[in-house]
């Protein structure tokens, strides 16, 4: 009987041969380079930019323009795209092999179907993880070759965050390990539209639309939107940024990622359900 | 007892039954041919053999083992292609050979996957994207892939779809070498008639999702009638004059220069008699009792659409 372990490296091997599964990470560091290039040019003007505002009541000294706030500027740029680079491959997982015709040829060998649907997922959330991976090392170690270390200032509607250098690589740590479980979310979510759709193209455009229509709910200050937001998994998939408060709301954090784990269970469960009872008929 | 055995096979889509009560004997070491118009329920029953499909209701076994409780023991002695086989096209042939080999638990030398690809007929292609691959060549690498892991069981469903005349003979071929060469048992379903009359030892009938003829295709194409086109000159007149004869010959069709006849085994001789005897040129006589004649008399009726000829 082939092992989970072995299951997992062939449906990896597969992942890995396909060129999509390049996109993000191509995608990944183009932006991060054209960022980097560009405020390694001019970062300073950028920086005088964003503390405009502050600067015509305050004298701002010593917060000079560094590494660890380049990574900071990216990662907020970079995690509201990256949900979308995660749908592209979680999403054809499933449905392509049904399109394609090659899941009857898995599901016929003597492995279960819940075994080669974890495969799958597995593979998916190695993916995942080397996406935040590779850009916790462009965004951030990049960075502070380039730019060096120093405080992170994080500029708020109605404060201002200064963040000690010595304090912020366990706030980074954190953050990235955050924004893992919360494209893990996206990535169960787009992977179990796989399960269910018999082409590729549903499933993408579909947790696309979602992530995007419950992003726009979120940012809505209306009554009846703030009814349904903490409701939306969205919600909580920008919680990273809460390592970046002094204090930090453990709370929220704690909630949040308990919220996002909960998502994960049950998009994998249903999915786990459904390819069980699933008749391929294709 | 059979090698496979189904039994009260029913499989429901809503009121639609697409199988109906059928029962099939497979025995070890032959092949058996699975036939029935399109849609009559080949590949459905071929997909709850294979577990892709849960049937409503009935059993599948193999060896006496039941499908459901020894699932992953069956299969692993199953090589099979379902309507057509698929591959990962961004993948070379050889690496779609060793990925299907590993989900059997195999881990075969790339000697033992290079002679396979010799046996279908692909030496050379082995690193070869299987995107670039003509349906005759992926058809071929799906034969391969069924038979990388030594199974005792080979199912496929329509292997000739999308082969040219000298594809469909290598396939033949390759199918009687499995047989006699290295004792497998093969199903196969074919909507070329004279395939399963070529190969198979025995077979079943399929028509709306259920069995109307099953045994070997020798008894079933001895018995009851036999065609016979007689070429003449006169074709009404030897019409009449056979009909005369008194002897039970039923004409089946008149046309210029071609009678029709019709007569159990046991009549022919009476026939031929019948026939010499008469004044009419006669000019060739042909006798068939083909599959594609059993087929039709049994599946025709008003209501069904005849397969193409």
């Amino acid at each position: 009987m082939i092992s989970l372990f072995s299951l997992v490296k062939l449906e990896s091997y597969k992942y890995w041969s396909k060129p999509r599964t390049y996109i993000g990470f191509i995608a990944i560091t183009v932006i991060v380079v054209l960022i980097q290039i560009a405020l390694y040019a001019d970062g300073k003007a950028y920086w005088d930019f964003l503390t405009q505002s502050l600067s015509q009541s305050f004298e701002i000294r010593g917060l000079d323009f560094n590494g660890n706030m380049v990574c900071f500027i990216l990662l907020q740029t970079l995690i509201v795209q990256m949900p979308l680079m995660v749908a592209l491959v979680s999403g054809d997982v499933v449905s392509g092999e049904v399109q394609t015709g090659t899941i009857r040829s898995l599901l016929t060998k003597p492995v279960s179907r819940t075994k080669i649907l974890l495969s799958k997922l597995i593979a998916t959330e190695i993916y995942t993880l080397l996406l935040i991976v590779w850009l916790g090392i462009l965004a951030w170690f990049v960075s502070l070759m380039l730019f060096g270390r120093g405080d992170v200032v994080v500029l708020k509607s109605d404060q201002l965050v200064v963040i000690r250098s010595a304090d912020s690589a366990w706030r980074f740590l954190s953050a990235f390990f955050v924004a893992f479980l919360s494209l893990s979310v996206i990535n169960c979510f787009a992977f179990m539209l796989s399960c269910f759709a018999e082409n590729s193209v549903t499933p993408i455009v579909v947790s696309m639309s979602v992530v995007i229509l419950f992003t726009i709910i979120g940012t809505f200050d209306i009554p009846l939107f703030d009814a349904i937001k903490p409701f939306l998994f969205t919600t909580h998939t920008i919680v990273w940024r809460n390592f970046f408060d002094n204090p930090i709301d453990k709370h929220l954090i704690w909630t949040s990622s308990v919220f996002l784990l909960a998502h994960i269970i049950l998009f994998s469960g249903v999915s786990i359900y459904h390819f069980n009872r699933k008749d391929f008929l294709q | 007892m059979a090698f496979v055995e189904i039994r009260n096979l029913v499989k429901q889509f809503g009121e639609f039954k697409a199988v109906n009560g059928l029962d099939m004997d497979v025995n070890k070491g032959e092949i058996f041919g699975l036939l029935g118009l399109n849609g009559a329920g080949k590949s459905t029953t071929m997909r709850c053999m294979l577990t892709l499909i849960k049937p409503t209701s009935g059993t599948i076994t193999y060896s006496g083992q039941s499908i459901d409780e020894h699932r992953a023991a069956i299969l692993r002695n199953i090589g099979c292609f379902v309507d057509r086989p698929d591959h990962y096209n961004y993948l070379s042939a050889i690496a779609n050979l060793n990925l299907s080999a590993r989900l059997y638990g195999c881990y075969p030398q790339k000697k033992e996957m290079l002679e396979m690809l010799e046996l279908v007929g692909l030496k050379g292609k082995e690193n070869q994207k299987v995107k670039s691959f003509s349906q005759g060549m992926k058809q071929r690498l799906g034969i391969a892939a069924t038979l990388m892991h030594n199974p005792e069981l080979v199912i496929l469903d329509e292997p000739t779809n999308g082969l040219d005349p000298q594809g469909i003979i290598d396939l033949r071929n390759l199918v009687l070498k499995l047989k006699e060469e290295m004792g497998k048992t093969v199903i196969l379903s074919s909507h070329i008639l004279s395939e399963i009359e070529m190969i198979a030892d025995s077979m079943v009938i399929v028509h709306r999702g259920k069995n109307i003829a099953q045994g070997k295709v020798s008894e079933l194409l001895s018995d009851k009638e036999i065609v016979m086109t007689v070429e003449t000159d006169n074709a009404e007149a030897l019409a009449a004059w056979v009909t005369s004869a008194g002897m039970g010959f039923a004409v089946a069709a008149t046309l210029p220069g071609q009678l029709t006849l019709k007569a159990a085994r046991a009549q022919l001789p009476e026939l031929h008699r019948v026939l010499s005897a008469s004044d009419i040129r006669i000019y060739n006589i042909n006798t068939r009792r083909k599959l594609e004649d059993l087929f039709l008399t049994l599946t025709h009726s008003d209501d069904q659409p005849v397969l193409a000829r």
